[in-house]
C-alpha cells in the first residue's frame, strides 16, 4: 500500500512539475561490493572469500523551484533497498521512517534535504535558508577539520561506497548570510537540534572491543539551551580566501564516559555527546599555478568525568568501587593542509594531496582516560594521528574513461598502515556512468585504524543514471 | 599645376603609407578592443548550447546560461551556469582573473576555488579549454606580426611573449575587416604542432560584432565543439552582484 502511494506520489510530483515549470531531477544507482579475501575471524568483519559485502539500490528524487522572484525551495528524498547499514540503528536519528516489513524487502524513504531560501530576506544582501541543509564550511578536500555544522555519516563509512567517504548529512538550521560587500560575508547558523552522526550497527566494538554488552546513549532534552550554532566571517584578501569560523555544539560522535561492571560481571557502556567550541580559520588561493588550501581548528572540549565501576573482593565480600577521572583537560588542534596540480603529460595528470592531522573520529584524551578505557593512536574514536591523502587521476578516451590511483599513508603510534583505493570510471553518456575500484589495506593490522581492514581485500561496482 | 601635382602626390603617398603602416600588433589592439576593450560590450548575457562531437561522431549537448562583464583595463568577469544536461544541471563557473576562479558543484553544495593549472583542461569535456573560455584579450600575451592581407581579411601570426603562461605558443589568426574579429585561428602547442582550429562567425547586435557560433576543432584528438549563442542581451548594466559566489549558488531559471 505504501508503495503504490509513494508511486502515486511520484507521479503527481513529476505532474505537477510539468505544470509548474519544476525542476525535477534524480538519480538511480545500484551499488555492490565483494570481499577479494578470507577472513572468518576479522575484527569488523567475517566472511569468505567471494562473498558479497554489501548491495543497495539508491534512487535520488530532487524539487526545485521558485515561489517568487527571491523564494526558492529544494527538496530531496533519498530511497534506499536494502539500507543495511544506514538505517539499522534504531536508536539514531536517521532510524526508520516508512518502510515495508524489513524482512522481507528492506526499503527506506528519508528525507535528505528540504529547505526554503529567501534572498534579501528583510533588508539588502541577507538571504535566509531555513530548513534540512547542508552547510559547507572549510576549503580542503573533503577532510575538513572545519565543517562541523553536519554530522559525518559514519554508518555509510563502512559501505566502501566512494560517495560517501567523509559525507556529511544535512541538519535542520536557520541560516543567515549577510553579505558586506561582494565577497566578505558574515553568517550565523543556528541548528535547532542537537547533531548526531549515523552510526554503524554494533559501533561499540571499535570503541571497546565489545559488540554484545548493553549500552546506554545520553542524549541530551530538546531544550533551548541545548541548540547549537555557529558563526563565519569569510572574505578574500591577498587574493586569498580566507575564513574564520566559530562553532558551539555537541560532538556528533559519542564519547564512552563509563563502564560499569558491577552487573554480574556483564559490562554496562554509558556513551554521550559531551559540548565542544570550535575557532576555525580556512584558506585557499594559489602560488606559481598550484592549488592550496590550509584548515586550523581549536578545539575546546567540555570538561567532563569518565568513571570505572567494579566490584573489588573486600574481605570476602564485593564492594563497588568507583573512579572517576577527567576525560578531557585542555583543548586541541586538528588541521589539514594540502594542495592539487594538474601535469602536462598527455591529457593532464591531475595530482592532489593532503597532509591530515586529526580524522574526524579522533580526540585529544587524558592519559588517564586512556589507560582506564584503553584509548590510544590507531583505533576508531581514539587519539590523534596524522595521515597522507593523495590521488592521481588521468582521462582518456575523449574524458569518457577516468582512471584515479589513490591513497591514505596513516602514521599511527610506531605503525603505519596504507589503504590503496585505484578506481576506474567510465561515463557511457552524460547520464549514465560506471565505476569500479578496491580497496586494499597493508600494515600493521592491530595498531593502526585502516590496517584493521587487512584481510577485507574488496572491490565494488556501481552504476549511475541521472535524469 | 606642379603643386597640384605635388600635393596629389604627397595625399598618395601618405595614404598608401597609411594602408601598408598597419603593423599586427595594431591590427590585434582593434581585436582586443573588439572583445574586451571601448569597442566590445559593456556586459553581454546569453544561453549558449554546446555541441560536442568526438572522433567517432557521436554527439553531446549542454546548454549554459552565461553573463560577462567587460572591466576595462582589468581583467574581465564571468559567469556560467550550466541549464542541462541533468548531471551537471547549476554548475557553475565564475572567473574574476586568470587566477581566481572558482566552481560550484551543486551537489555537494560547495564552491571549490579552482587554481590557474586547470586552464588548459578541458571545459566540462568539450574541446574548449577552460583559457579558451576566459576573455583575457591577446595584446598582452602575444607579438602579432601581419602575414598577409586581402579584401576581407588580415592574417596574422602571434607568438607569444617570454614569460607567459598561455597554453599557445603560436596562433595563426584570421581578422575580419568588417567585424575586426578573428574569423578563423589556428593553435599551435608548446612544440609548434597545430594543436586546434577555431573557427568563429560574427553578428552585428546593436553597435557591436558579437561571435555567434565558434567552432573548435581539436587536431590531435580529431573531435570537435561548436559553441552556439543566443538570446543575446548586452549593455544591460550587469552589477558586481552577478560575478559573485553569492550568484554562483543560485538556481538558474
Amino acid at each position: 500500500m505504501r508503495k503504490i502511494a509513494l508511486v502515486l506520489t511520484l507521479l503527481l510530483i513529476y505532474l505537477l512539475s510539468n505544470a509548474y515549470s519544476i525542476d525535477f531531477s534524480g538519480r538511480v544507482k545500484l551499488f555492490t561490493s565483494l570481499f577479494l579475501s578470507e577472513n572468518l575471524n576479522g575484527k569488523y568483519f567475517s566472511h569468505e572469500s567471494g562473498e558479497f559485502a554489501f548491495k543497495r539500490l539508491e534512487t535520488r528524487l530532487k524539487l526545485a523551484g521558485d515561489v517568487s522572484d527571491n523564494v526558492t525551495y529544494s527538496i530531496r528524498f533519498d530511497a534506499f533497498s536494502r539500507p543495511d547499514a544506514l538505517f539499522t540503528t534504531f536508536s539514531f536519528p536517521e532510524a526508520s521512517i516508512l518502510g515495508s516489513p524489513s524482512n522481507s524487502e528492506p526499503f527506506e524513504l528519508s528525507l535528505y534535504e528540504g529547505y526554503i531560501k529567501i534572498s534579501n530576506f528583510l533588508i539588502k544582501n541577507l538571504d535566509l535558508t531555513i530548513g534540512k541543509q547542508r552547510i559547507q564550511w572549510g576549503t580542503a578536500d573533503k577532510m575538513n577539520v572545519v565543517d562541523n555544522l553536519n554530522p559525518t555519516d559514519f554508518a555509510n563509512f563502512f559501505t566502501f561506497d566512494p560517495d560517501y567517504f567523509a559525507e556529511r548529512r544535512p541538519q535542520n538550521a536557520i541560516n543567515l548570510e549577510f553579505y558586506i560587500s561582494d565577497f566578505t560575508k558574515f553568517q550565523f547558523v543556528w541548528l535547532i537540534s542537537r547533531q548526531y552522526s549515523p552510526l554503524p550497527t554494533g559501533f561499540t566494538y571499535m570503541v571497546t572491543g565489545d559488540f554484545s554488552s548493553p549500552i546506554y546513549i545520553q542524549r541530551e532534552k530538546l531544550l533551548l539551551k541545548n541548540t547549537n550554532y555557529g558563526l563565519r566571517f569569510s572574505t578574500v584578501l591577498l587574493n586569498t580566501d580566507i575564513a574564520l569560523s566559530y562553532y558551539r555544539g555537541n560532538y556528533h560522535l559519542p564519547v564512552l564516559y563509563g563502564i560499569s561492571v558491577l552487573n554480574y560481571g556483564k559490562p554496562y557502556q554509558y556513551y554521550k555527546y559531551p559540548e565542544r567550541s570550535i575557532f576555525g580559520i580556512d584558506l585557499s588561493g594559489e602560488i606559481f599555478s598550484i592549488g592550496w588550501w590550509a584548515e586550523f581548528a581549536f578545539i575546546k572540549p567540555e570538561k567532563i568525568k569518565g568513571f570505572l565501576e567494579r566490584p573489588i573482593l573486600i574481605g570476602n565480600q564485593y564492594q563497588p568501587i568507583k573512579k572517576e577521572f577527567s576525560i578531557f583537560e585542555k583543548g586541541y588542534y586538528k588541521w589539514v593542509i594540502g594542495a592539487d596540480y594538474t601535469l602536462g603529460i598527455g591529457n593532464g595528470v591531475y595530482l592532489n594531496a593532503q597532509y591530515l592531522h586529526g580524522f574526524f573520529d579522533e580526540r585529544d584524551y587524558t592519559e588517564l582516560y586512556e589507560r582506564y578505557f584503553g584509548f590510544k593512536k590507531g583505533m576508531f574514536f581514539g587519539e590523534i594521528e596524522d595521515y597522507l591523502i593523495a590521488r592521481a587521476e588521468y582521462k582518456m578516451l575523449e574524458e569518457n574513461l577516468k582512471i584515479e590511483i589513490g591513497g591514505i599513508l596513516e602514521f599511527a603510534q610506531d605503525q603505519r598502515a596504507f589503504s590503496f583505493n585505484p578506481s576506474i570510471e567510465y561515463r557511457f553518456s552524460d547520464a549514465f556512468i560506471f565505476q569500479a575500484g578496491v580497496f586494499i589495506v597493508s600494515g600493521d593490522e592491530e595498531n593502526t585504524k585502516f590496517g584493521a581492514f587487512k584481510r577485507d581485500k574488496l572491490m565494488y561496482v556501481l552504476f549511475k543514471v541521472d535524469f | 599645376m606642379r603643386r597640384i601635382i605635388f600635393i596629389t602626390l604627397i595625399l598618395f603617398l601618405t595614404l598608401n603609407f597609411n594602408v601598408w603602416a598597419i603593423t599586427g600588433n595594431e591590427i590585434l589592439k582593434k581585436v582586443d578592443e573588439r572583445t574586451i576593450g571601448e569597442k566590445a560590450p559593456k556586459d553581454v548575457e546569453a544561453i549558449m548550447t554546446m555541441t560536442i562531437v568526438s572522433a567517432k561522431g557521436t554527439k553531446r549537448i549542454r546548454e549554459l546560461k552565461a553573463w560577462t562583464k567587460n572591466n576595462i583595463d582589468k581583467d574581465d568577469w564571468r559567469v556560467m551556469k550550466f541549464l542541462s544536461p541533468p548531471d551537471v544541471r547549476n554548475v557553475g563557473f565564475l572567473v574574476l582573473s586568470d587566477d581566481q576562479m572558482y566552481l560550484y558543484l551543486p551537489e555537494f553544495h560547495r564552491i571549490r576555488r579552482i587554481a590557474s593549472h586547470n586552464k588548459k583542461e578541458s571545459f566540462m569535456g568539450s574541446d574548449f579549454s577552460y583559457e579558451d573560455m576566459g576573455t583575457s584579450g591577446f595584446t598582452k600575451f602575444y607579438d602579432a606580426k601581419l602575414l598577409n592581407e586581402n579584401d576581407k581579411e588580415w592574417i596574422l601570426e602571434l607568438t607569444r611573449k617570454p614569460n607567459v603562461s598561455k597554453p599557445y605558443s603560436k596562433i595563426k589568426m584570421w581578422v575580419s575587416k568588417q567585424s575586426e574579429l578573428p574569423e578563423k585561428m589556428e593553435l599551435y602547442d608548446n612544440a609548434g604542432n597545430l594543436w586546434k582550429v577555431a573557427e568563429e562567425e560574427a553578428k552585428k547586435i546593436g553597435n557591436y560584432w558579437i561571435p555567434v557560433k565558434i567552432k573548435m576543432k581539436d587536431m590531435k584528438k580529431n573531435s570537435y565543439t561548436v559553441l552556439e549563442m543566443k538570446d543575446i542581451k548586452v549593455d544591460q548594466g550587469l552589477g558586481s552582484r552577478i560575478f559573485t559566489k553569492r550568484f554562483l549558488r543560485r538556481r538558474v531559471k
